[in-house]
């Protein structure tokens, strides 16, 4: 079994996880005929797990406080703080404990599209969620207005973040991979989709690089859509999940009202975002297919 | 298509990552550090050849570093074919780790004696295994195909066994023949299943690659890539019984590769 070669940047984006799922069947199917190309394939996916692993260690190893160097008192009896001190000690823990406090519920900064994907409480993705709702998601050349672009690169960015939450290394490649291609065809991209390529091969981690991620893809797909997207996606898991807090956090019903009040969106947008402001009006419990299916709705049409 | 100041800056820029990728190759398929290093040097010609010919060709339809390391795994197997011909490490002992896959090649594709290869292992600071334990490792690899020729002196010569006796030559050469109709068989079970359960058996079991390492290659979960192995296994089984294969014959093939 010895087909023609096969083009490295095709197995490059199977790796990556670019290709659609067409385009993945019918290079495995010539995979499947090519000892060679299962060769190349195997050796280089050995050597890139291999590689990534090893940067990680490496990375996990600068970021983790436990191996920092830790030096004991040079000699006599162990340092004991005086009465003072270990007053004021406890006054500094009270005041950072309560700025952590702060700021855990707060999520991610205000500017930051990672905000809504940080108030899931059960991040993590569900099966098929890179399916829906646009068929040619991963078309990095496909020509897109910049604002529906704009919204597809936020989406990807709740996904990145819920899959980084807990840990699913494939679907935070494949969302990195997905917003890397998406800047990819704008216009002085390099930097971003290097970092996004980054963030692909340490499968999501660490979580500075993807706040640099998001904030420099915000800048330049437009701060606006990137969030709209951000938002209805971490809306849509959240439907799917009933979770009833997220859809109760403010930044929610800011995000809500924007939507449903800006002007610049699709008819179609803004009346799905209604009808969300509707049923979280009912009284009783929201009927959750009505609110998965309007985010979807949003989603589909401000990113189409 | 990328322009060649592009190429070249591509090529600079990932030097670190081209001698991690070749060393990680290198590793992989047992080679020494002088084979090493020839390896990276001849794979860097390859790169700067013909104005960085084969970097100008990326489209950006992947990462860089994905990229080169396809092209990087692509070259390895040029230079493998030029420097050794047909021989390359089982897949047993690349699931073994890289001890099994230099000690394997000292031994079978090299010609050393067990005791030869355990020296050179350990005087490379490569293991602390004793002889014995380094012959009950290779007793776990498959037998291969005899190493290429090479140049043997009058010495080499009189070291070598004594011929074998002629009635275990042709015992040998029918269990060679059964074992060649078994494999021809399972190789066409492997023809039989769906492209994709296809690439994820050789990956498997031909390329010793580990269920989670595919499961990442594919973008797959995990989990569901075990049932489709226990599938396209039994299956597997079915086709060859149906074949002809014994069933003590399918178990052993079957059991070998899934070990």
């Amino acid at each position: 079994m010895n087909g023609s070669p096969i083009d490295p940047e095709r197995l490059g984006a199977l790796l990556d996880g670019r290709l659609t799922g067409r385009e993945r069947a019918e290079l495995l199917a010539r995979l499947a005929a090519s000892d060679e190309g299962v060769e190349v394939f195997a050796d280089a996916l050995a050597v890139q797990g291999e590689l990534e692993d090893e940067d990680r260690r490496a990375a996990g190893a600068a970021d983790d406080p436990r191996v920092l160097p830790f030096r004991r008192p040079a000699r006599g009896a162990p340092w004991r703080p005086g009465p003072r001190l270990a007053l004021a000690a406890s006054v500094a823990a009270v005041a950072v404990g309560m700025a952590a406090w702060g700021l855990a519920r707060r999520g991610a900064g205000d500017d930051d599209p990672g905000r809504y994907a940080a108030l899931l409480a059960r991040p993590g993705l569900p099966a098929g969620w890179d399916a829906a709702p646009w068929t040619a998601a991963r078309a990095a050349g496909e020509t897109l207005d910049p604002r529906a672009r704009a919204v597809r690169v936020g989406a990807r960015i709740t996904d990145l973040e819920a899959a980084a939450a807990t840990r699913d290394s494939v679907a935070a490649r494949r969302a990195a991979a997905e917003v890397g291609a998406l800047l990819g065809a704008l216009p002085a991209a390099g930097p971003a989709t290097a970092v996004y390529d980054e963030i692909g091969r340490r499968a999501g981690e660490p979580e500075a690089a993807r706040e640099r991620g998001r904030r420099t893809a915000a800048r330049l797909a437009g701060e606006e859509g990137v969030a709209l997207g951000a938002w209805a996606e971490a809306a849509r898991l959240a439907a799917g999940r009933r979770d009833e807090a997220f859809f109760r956090a403010r930044a929610t019903r800011k995000a809500l009202d924007r939507a449903a009040g800006d002007a610049a969106l699709p008819p179609d947008a803004r009346a799905a975002a209604e009808r969300i402001r509707a049923a979280l009006a009912a009284s009783g419990a929201p009927d959750w297919g009505v609110l998965e299916r309007e985010a979807a709705r949003i989603l589909a049409s401000a990113g189409g | 298509m990328t322009d060649r100041p592009a190429a070249e800056r591509l090529l600079l820029e990932h030097l670190p990552w081209i001698e991690r990728a070749c060393a990680a190759l290198a590793r992989r398929h047992g080679l020494a550090g002088d084979e090493a290093d020839d390896f990276l040097s001849w794979a860097r010609m390859r790169l700067l050849e013909d104005d960085c010919a084969i970097l100008r060709k990326f489209r950006g339809e992947c990462a860089a570093t994905t990229y080169l390391t396809v092209v990087l795994a692509t070259l390895f197997r040029n230079w493998r074919v030029r420097e050794w011909g047909k021989w390359r490490p089982s897949a047993a002992a690349k699931r073994e780790g890289p001890l099994a896959v230099r000690l394997e090649a000292l031994v079978k594709r090299d010609g050393f004696r067990l005791e030869e290869a355990g020296e050179r292992l350990r005087t490379a600071g490569r293991t602390t295994l004793s002889d014995r334990e380094l012959a009950a490792l290779l007793g776990r690899l498959p037998e291969h195909a005899p190493p290429r020729p090479v140049a043997a002196g009058d010495e080499a010569l009189a070291a070598a066994p004594a011929p074998v006796a002629a009635d275990d030559a042709v015992l040998a050469e029918e269990a060679g023949a059964r074992r060649g109709e078994a494999e021809a068989a399972l190789r066409r079970a492997v023809e039989r299943l769906a492209p994709r359960d296809q690439v994820v058996f050789r990956l498997r079991f031909w390329e010793g690659l580990t269920v989670a390492q595919i499961a990442r290659g594919l973008g797959v979960p995990q989990k569901g890539l075990y049932r489709r192995i226990e599938r396209a296994l039994a299956r597997m089984r079915r086709d060859l019984e149906r074949g002809g294969v014994s069933r003590e014959r399918v178990r052993e093939l079957l059991d070998e590769e899934a070990a």
